[in-house]
């Protein structure tokens, strides 16, 4: 069955903003701290911000979590034929939904390594990029069993590995003159695919299995008036803004399962439309707004079939 | 330093008379050059493998958070020891 809510949302996005290191050592760590909405391979074009709702039908209340924390630590190297981007560090992850029809709660530790990748070729106009991740993570998570016809909910350990690549096309904008700068439409197509092994353990029935299967996505993103608030600004608030839309397509088919569980395949799909707004002095926080359309199930975050509309304001520091 | 900035950008930058050198783009930002978080990626990184290559310091994490324009980028190249 699937399931329709309507969830308004806050979101907070910590981005890449504090490095936790004095400015004039020579070799200093580099731990770069990021709370996230899911864990992408690195380096993803926009990130979403990790989510934390409230939401309220019907007088009950229930609280939606969805981030990632990382802390990152990154190296850039020039090597043959490119140049490449290499992040990796620990994180700890929380997918949780408090629903009672529904409820969700995977969360954990993980260790990650990511890459980006691009070529050394000519610079001008399109932008190609590769970019892999490899994730293992360990946690607990709510599972779904039927007992004696009747579905229960038990909490089990959870163990996942998942390895995917992932790229990203940016096409040409033609050419710039920056003394007559014109709104230019920004946008990005962006393929990825994931190889996953999950796991689960013990619970009551301490039925146990795992499951191995492929993950395709497509996504496509654009931001018709460009990505400069300035271009977009509302006269004398000293307010701009930059709306873009990103529609996307995944699908999870299982190639193996063992033990108590079964084979199956997943189809997620999604549409976003966005604002940004950005104070143009320059000062500290800029919200968005979203409009979120979701419907699928994910098996990498825990998410049973269901639809959500979300209504989201996200503050960025 | 340009071929940096032209990596990350989706504009044809280096064809262009009027802004195939990074101070006739100096004053631009990176929103203006069409860069995005994964162009700006890009940018540091070219920017810091060719430091490394001269045997020089990364760019600051805080540092080059802070840049808003091609300007302010090399400035924060400039300043690596």
């Amino acid at each position: 069955m699937m399931r329709r809510s309507y969830v308004v949302v806050a979101a907070v996005l910590l981005q890449g903003t504090g490095a936790w290191c004095a400015e004039t050592a020579k070799e200093k760590p580099e731990w770069k701290p990021s709370l996230l909405a899911d864990e992408a391979p690195a380096q993803k074009p926009w990130e979403d911000g990790a989510t934390f709702a409230y939401k309220s039908v019907d007088g009950k209340a229930s609280a939606i979590a969805d981030a990632v924390f990382k802390l990152e630590r990154i190296e850039d190297r020039k090597i043959t034929g490119g140049f490449s981007r290499v992040s990796w560090g620990p994180g700890v992850y929380v997918h949780r939904n408090t629903d009672a029809a529904k409820p969700n709660n995977d969360r954990g530790l993980m260790l990650s390594v990511a890459g980006l990748w691009f070529d050394d070729g000519p610079a001008d106009g399109a932008r190609k990029s590769w970019s892999w991740s490899v994730d293992a993570k360990g946690g607990r998570k709510l599972t779904t069993e039927d007992v004696a016809d009747k579905k229960a909910y038990y909490d089990k350990d959870s163990r996942r590995v998942t390895a995917g690549g992932q790229f990203v096309y940016a096409p040409s904008a033609g050419l710039l003159d920056p003394s007559n700068l014109k709104q230019q439409a920004f946008m990005f197509f962006t393929a990825s695919a994931k190889l996953y092994l999950d796991r689960v353990s013990g619970g009551v029935t301490n039925a146990s299995g795992r499951i191995t299967g492929v993950e395709a996505m497509a996504r496509f993103d654009i931001a018709p008036l460009g990505l400069d608030p300035s271009a977009t600004k509302v006269n004398d608030t000293g307010l701009g803004f930059v709306p873009s839309f990103a529609v996307w397509g995944q699908r999870q088919q299982d190639f193996s399962a063992s033990g108590a569980r079964a084979k199956e395949n997943r189809n997620l799909w999604g549409a976003k439309a966005q604002m940004t707004f950005s104070q143009l002095d320059g000062s500290g926080v800029v919200p968005a707004l979203s409009l979120e359309r979701t419907k699928g199930a994910d098996l990498l975050t825990g998410r049973e079939d269901s639809a959500v509309t979300k209504i989201s304001l996200s503050i960025k520091y | 330093m340009f071929y940096a900035i032209d990596k990350g950008s989706n504009y044809d930058l280096a064809l262009y008379p009027t802004s195939n050198s990074i101070d006739k783009i100096a004053k631009l930002t990176f929103a203006q050059l069409l860069m995005d978080k994964q162009g700006q990626a890009m940018m540091w990184s070219v920017l810091n493998a060719g430091l490394a290559l001269l045997d020089r310091s990364k760019i600051d994490p805080a540092a080059a958070s802070k840049c808003k324009t091609a300007a302010d980028v090399l400035a924060a190249a400039k300043a690596t020891t």
